[in-house]
């Protein structure tokens, strides 16, 4: 660090199911500090705080504070918000409960959708109706709201959800409704449809709705704690929470909208992966997040992160821009067996977790899982796992894989089948999001994170023909260092149905103008500069008769053209993305555009990214026994320490490089060497 | 197991040829042009052996899973070994060869690697129009499969990779809905397309030979499985029948389904002794869906989460009547509206082995309804012919009311967002409710059906309800549980009259400002009544889901009012007293 230069300190702390990391970076070298602290419910403010008090810098000298939680996911998984009542337009209150009323598990004859969060007797109507063209079909009586709503308060509702039909046309009656019970109730939560979402779909819309309703209380609890803490502290500025489209919101926000705090866990790796990819040259990236139970996958191609409209959490759905992250029960804690149903070895999604996790442990569990296939081909070190923390037992992880698979058949060929499966199986989630977008993965590099990021990295790239690997540094706090990435970000949105044509593109233009100032607004009032704020543009459009859209960005700079080209160039990048994803796409058919979206982001000064490289010669650190598919067992592999390496060095595999809490696996034919920036690279058949 | 097979390479293999049929799925989905297909998902992909064995499947309807390869082999019996070429696209929906009906047009592609025929990637679609008497088919009141549509019976719609201009042709002079037919016949072919990709690039990996050695090897462990959950059940002949409801053509005709399931040992077989010839109606239903029909139910008790492949579909032996009957039909029957046997035969067969295993039965759910509202004879930008399955109750099992879903045969079809619906279509949707008191009483009571109603704005509106058997209804409880009340109609004209239907109507008008109403069946309970838990009764009641009389009469459970409005307390002693438990 600079002696003259004052430090400047942000702090990034992501709360986890089982541990709280802490990643500490001065922004004016990009020198990080890395902290862990176990978290447990209930007392997770004095947990926050206790791991803060062991960092270099204290919360006074903190500029930026990024908080990300799974405090309102864990609230719905466990079903355990706030007595929620929800107030719909009449006719239509069990849409909640009746849903789209498909049966995903085809055969399965005691198929169960999700239980209906607010009850029915809690599901309140209004005899009223909006209709599909925004017209009023019967007006709003304020009295019968009030009935309701004293009706809901009398049965104990803390959270109240509005719902009404096509409020995405027309907001007024649910803005009445918002206005009404925040002047006269002001001890509830109130979650209005058209705040959240100006999409069509009303089951998708209400179950987004009540989540966010049903999770507000205990959200806005436990934020107002935190914030308390943090301030006795010494912070001097709002917190920010992280957001599943990997943004941030102020504090303020973040209590009103629960409901995009929920998919924010991973979404923190792949912000840092836009940040760290896009700083290395690389546009086209594949993010593997490798953690004990589950592999998250997601993508960034041309430069952007890919993302999607609608998730889905336990059967749930949820409308909003978020990143498409695409999770697979996969990863160190995967159990494997022997399935006599299909005669194979399966692998997954079963985990072991971390209780009694796998065999190795030696904390009693039998059976055998992924890792305990790794000690068995030497690809882990029983010594140094967790940084030595842990020591591992190969003898257990032998045992449990013998008696799985039968004394008959040979230990080692079991154990690396046990790899092979897991890889495909990653590997497919790979080809999934890849292959079903008409993209190629092999014109990817794949950048690999997590505990386990190392270990899987280049076996997974094999499978897809990918020939370049970056592990970051850092593997396994990946996710918590991405966040100091995110940005302040607002993203709106309108369902408008008009033919994509010259008598359309006037009312477009409009609905685009109108988006961008209500984002600006919201960034403004966080108390951003206008003039700094920087939209972007898309359509989701389709050809007429069509149902699913493709999203089509749209450059603001076409905003500048006349009617006829801006037209001419909107219809062209759609047959374009329409082209590329089904090989098809005809020029001269009717379009239609049937979603706008604007986000407007307020650009957080990027951290700089510290590249350490070692002044001494390299030298291996040591050497093991492993087995590598295709070229078998190899005597004395050589180990590396990571932080040993200098600009220059390069090593060939086989090889395996170890951090603090990461394996890397340098398989024969790839080389290793770490770039400018610090990560660690591997390429397929480079050697030089 | 065999030391020869590789157990790795099985797996790999397997979750390939699933991820690849994933991939045919998501590519229909998101090409095709006709709602039934992208919204409702009325479809099913495959990809078969090359002589016609099931490796893969993705979810879809349940009903493809055996009509799909039941085709494929019907293009081999057709072309022989050597007659088809790389880049053939075959076209299929005769429904004695698919089992289904004409509107299901499965499209097949022969894959080929390194010059041999290894595989077949297919896919069944319902097509938005079939050229039948009555548009968008489901056909009420034919007599005869020439007044059903079009009927292709194996033809190649792609000649080596080029397209045949002239079925494309016929085609469209023959749809009411030329655009979105050809356009879903594409995404179809692109479909098909996808998979053989990835069939080819898993033959590059291990080579052909080796494929086809290990999906039968996987085949074998599941049928060894199968057969061994099948001997854990004990030996018995198991029957149960329905009588359906009215077949469109013939008052005098009584169509009755029988079943007697035999388990003997490992093996399972199902007759259909005492089923009503062949009949008049277009309710008959082709054998490789009989075949399905059964598989859904097996699979449903033996294994219900496990990947499909070939011995799903074959565990079971089916004893075939010798004569023309509804599960046996002759051309030229009709079959148009086979969907109803389809249920009954799923729900009859899952309802017998359910007894036999009360971990994994249930009690029967509603069979079914498929509403249309349709005008094609305005100008063109006013034709439109909606078509959408509505859900209704299902069967009740240990520890669970039962849910509302759509029915059985429909799979993971969807609803249509009333929102979208009346963006789209010339309808007001007045409600989207629960259908309380539907359900069949029981210590766990049935799913309630639906209430569903669509107000008519433009004119020359019709109306197909494909409403399900209600004289004899399919909801039948378990182990003491109450029958589902059957579904009806409910058409409220300008004038206020009221019009019950509880038969199928076929190309029906309605009048601009009438209400049709669709009311559907509830599902079985389980267990009986009185066993229910007072307090489930009553928060049922303070629902609105069950009524404070039904609680006293069918529960035995009494109630007094709280003190909040809606909040019921339980009479514990009067419900002793009612219960006879004093």
């Amino acid at each position: 660090m600079s002696h003259n230069t004052p430090p400047k300190w942000r702090l990034a702390v992501d709360v986890g199911g089982t541990f709280i990391d802490y990643i500490l970076l001065e922004e004016n070298t990009g020198a990080v500090v890395i902290e862990k602290q176990s978290a447990t419910a209930g007392t997770l403010a004095d947990e926050f705080i206790a791991g803060v008090e062991r960092l270099p810098a204290g919360l006074p000298e903190v500029d930026m504070l990024i908080h990300g939680t799974t405090v309102a996911l864990n609230t719905l998984v466990q079903e355990r918000g706030a007595t929620t009542g929800l107030l719909t337009t009449a006719g239509f209150r069990d849409v909640l409960e009746l849903g789209r009323g498909g049966r995903p598990e085809l055969y399965n004859l005691r198929y169960l959708p999700a239980t209906p969060l607010v009850p029915r007797y809690l599901r309140r109507e209004l005899d009223e109706r909006v209709l599909a063209d925004g017209t009023v079909r019967r007006p709003l009586d304020l009295d019968q709201v009030r009935r309701e709503v004293e009706y809901l308060i009398e049965h104990g509702v803390e959270a109240i959800g509005v719902v009404l039909l096509h409020s995405y046309a027309r907001p007024e009656h649910e803005e009445r409704i918002a206005a009404l019970i925040r002047a006269e109730y002001p001890q509830l939560a109130v979650s209005i449809s058209s705040e959240l979402i100006r999409e069509w779909r009303e089951y998708e819309r209400t179950s987004t709705t009540v989540i966010n309703a049903f999770t507000s209380p205990v959200f806005q609890e436990y934020a107002a704690k935190i914030e308390s803490r943090t301030q006795e502290a010494g912070l001097r500025h709002p917190i920010a929470f992280m957001r599943s489209n990997g943004g941030v919101i102020p504090i303020a926000q973040a209590q009103i909208r629960p409901v995009e705090t929920l998919g924010s866990g991973p979404a923190g790796g792949v912000v840092g992966a836009k940040r760290l990819m896009g700083h290395a040259g690389y546009p086209n990236v594949i993010c593997a997040d490798v953690g004990g139970t589950t592999y998250d996958v997601a993508l960034i191609v041309d430069g952007e992160i890919v993302e999607r409209a609608d998730t889905i959490v336990e059967k749930r759905p949820i409308m909003g821009q978020v990143i498409d992250i695409v999770s697979v029960g996969a990863g160190g804690g995967s159990i494997a067996r022997l399935d006599p149903m299909t005669g194979s070895l399966r692998v997954g999604p079963e985990s072991a977790g971390a209780f009694p996790g796998p065999a190795c442990f030696g904390r009693g569990g039998t059976l055998p899982t992924v890792t305990d296939a790794q000690v068995v081909l030497g690809l882990l070190d029983p010594e140094n796992f967790l940084g030595g923390r842990l020591s591992l037992r190969a003898d257990l992880a032998e045992t449990a894989i013998r008696e799985q698979f039968g004394a008959d058949r040979d230990l080692v060929e079991a154990a690396s089948g046990i790899i092979a499966v897991a890889q495909a199986n990653m590997a497919n989630a790979i080809r999934q999001i890849t292959t079903q977008r008409g993209l190629d993965p092999r014109g990817f590099v794949m950048l690999s994170y997590g505990g386990g990021g190392g270990l899987f990295a280049a076996g997974v790239s094999e499978e897809l023909g990918v020939d370049t690997v970056v592990v970051p540094q850092s593997a396994a706090g990946f996710s918590a260092w991405g966040m100091l990435s995110a940005d302040y970000r607002d993203d709106t949105s309108r369902t408008v149905r008009c033919p994509l044509d010259l008598a359309g593109i006037a009312d477009i233009r409009v609905r685009l103008a109108e988006l961008a100032a209500e984002a600006s607004r919201t960034l403004v009032g966080y108390g951003f500069d206008a003039g700094t704020l920087k939209p972007a543009y898309s359509l989701e459009a389709r050809y007429r008769g069509q149902e699913h859209t493709i999203s089509t960005p749209i450059d603001p700079a076409w905003l500048d053209l006349t009617d006829e080209d801006l037209l001419a160039e909107l219809r062209s990048a759609f047959v374009l993305r329409h082209r590329r994803r089904y090989g098809h796409g005809e020029q001269d058919v009717p379009m239609e555009a049937v979603v706008l979206r604007c986000r407007a982001v307020a650009p957080v000064v990027a951290p700089r990214i510290a590249a350490a490289h070692a002044e001494t010669p390299l030298s291996s650190s040591g050497s093991r026994r492993i087995l590598f598919p295709g070229a078998g067992w190899c005597d004395e592999v050589p180990v590396y320490q990571r932080q040993a390496f200098g600009a220059d060095d390069r090593v060939t595999g086989p090889a395996v490089i170890d951090e603090w809490t990461t394996t890397v696996i340098v398989p024969p034919l790839w080389t290793a060497h770490v770039d400018g920036v610090g990560n660690l690279v591997l390429e397929k058949g480079s050697s030089k | 197991m065999s030391a020869t097979i590789d157990i790795v390479k099985a797996e790999i293999t397997r979750n390939a040829l699933g991820s690849a049929a994933e991939e045919m799925h998501d590519t229909l989905v998101r090409s095709a042009y006709n709602p039934l297909i992208f919204d409702v998902k009325d479809f099913g992909v495959a990809i078969c052996s090359a002589d016609g064995k099931l490796w893969a499947e993705a979810p879809g309807l349940p009903v493809f899973l055996g009509t799909l390869p039941a085709t494929v082999r019907t293009i081999n019996d057709k072309w022989g070994p050597d007659g088809l070429r790389d880049g053939d696209v075959i076209i299929c929906n005769d429904p004695y060869l698919t089992g289904t009906h004409l509107s299901d047009v499965a499209i097949s592609l022969p894959v080929f690697h390194r010059g041999r025929l290894v595989a077949f990637t297919t896919c069944m679609a319902h097509w938005a129009d079939i050229g039948s008497a009555s548009a968008g088919g489901w056909s009420t009141a034919s007599t005869e499969i020439f007044q059903e549509g079009l009927r292709f019976t194996n033809q190649r719609i792609f000649l080596a990779g080029e397209a045949n201009r002239d079925l494309l042709d016929l085609i469209e002079a023959n749809v009411r809905v030329p655009e979105t037919v050809l356009g879903d016949l594409h995404a179809q072919v692109a479909t098909c397309r996808t998979g053989a990709e990835r069939v080819r690039s898993i033959c590059e990996r291990y080579g052909a030979d080796t494929v086809v050695e290990l999906m039968d090897h996987v085949i074998a462990s599941t049928e060894r499985s199968l057969r061994a959950a099948i001997t854990a059940l004990p030996d018995g002949v198991y029957h149960r029948a329905a009588r359906l409801d009215f077949d469109g053509v013939d008052r005098d005709y009584e169509p009755v389904i029988s079943t007697h399931v035999t388990v003997a040992g490992d093996r399972l077989s199902v007759s259909f002794t005492g089923t009503s010839g062949q009949a008049p109606g277009p309710i008959n239903i082709g054998r490789p869906a009989v075949l399905s029909s059964v598989a859904t139910a097996v699979k449903g008790i033996l294994d219900p989460l496990g990947r499909t492949n070939d011995a799903h579909m074959l565990i079971s032996d089916i004893e075939w009547p010798a004569e023309p009957t509804i599960v046996t039909p002759e051309e030229p029957a009709p079959c148009d509206s086979y969907g109803y046997a389809n249920v009954t035969i799923t729900e009859l067969v899952a309802y017998v082995l359910g007894r036999l295993t009360p971990d994994r039965g249930r009690a029967s759910s509603y069979q079914m309804w498929a509403q249309y509202f349709l005008c094609t004879n305005a100008p063109a930008e006013r034709r439109f012919v909606l078509a959408e399955p509505v859900q209704g109750g299902h069967g009740a099992f240990p520890g669970h009311d039962g849910a509302t879903l759509v029915y059985m045969g429909d799979g993971d079809t969807w609803n249509t967002p009333v929102e979208l619906l009346e963006a789209r279509y010339p309808l007001i949707c007045e409600q989207f409710s629960l259908n309380a008191g539907s359900a069949g009483a029981g210590e766990f009571r049935g799913g309630m059906g639906v209430r569903r109603d669509f107000r008519v704005l433009q004119e020359n509106s019709m109306i197909k309800t494909a409403l399900e058997s209600t004289k004899d209804p399919l909801s039948l409880g378990l182990a003491g549980g109450g029958t589902g009340r059957a579904s009806h109609g409910e058409i409220t004209y300008p004038d206020g009259h009221v019009d019950v239907h509880h038969e199928r109507l076929g190309d029906y008008p309605v009048p601009v400002g009438a209400v049709v109403g669709v009311r559907t069946g509830g599902g079985g309970g389980y267990g009986r009544p009185f066993d229910r838990d007072p307090e489930r009764v009553a928060a049922d009641v303070r629902d609105e889901l069950v009524t404070p009389l039904e609680a006293r009469e069918v529960y035995g459970v009494a109630l007094l009012p709280g003190r909040l409005r809606d909040a019921w307390l339980v009479d514990h002693e009067e419900t002793a007293r009612l219960r006879g438990r004093e």
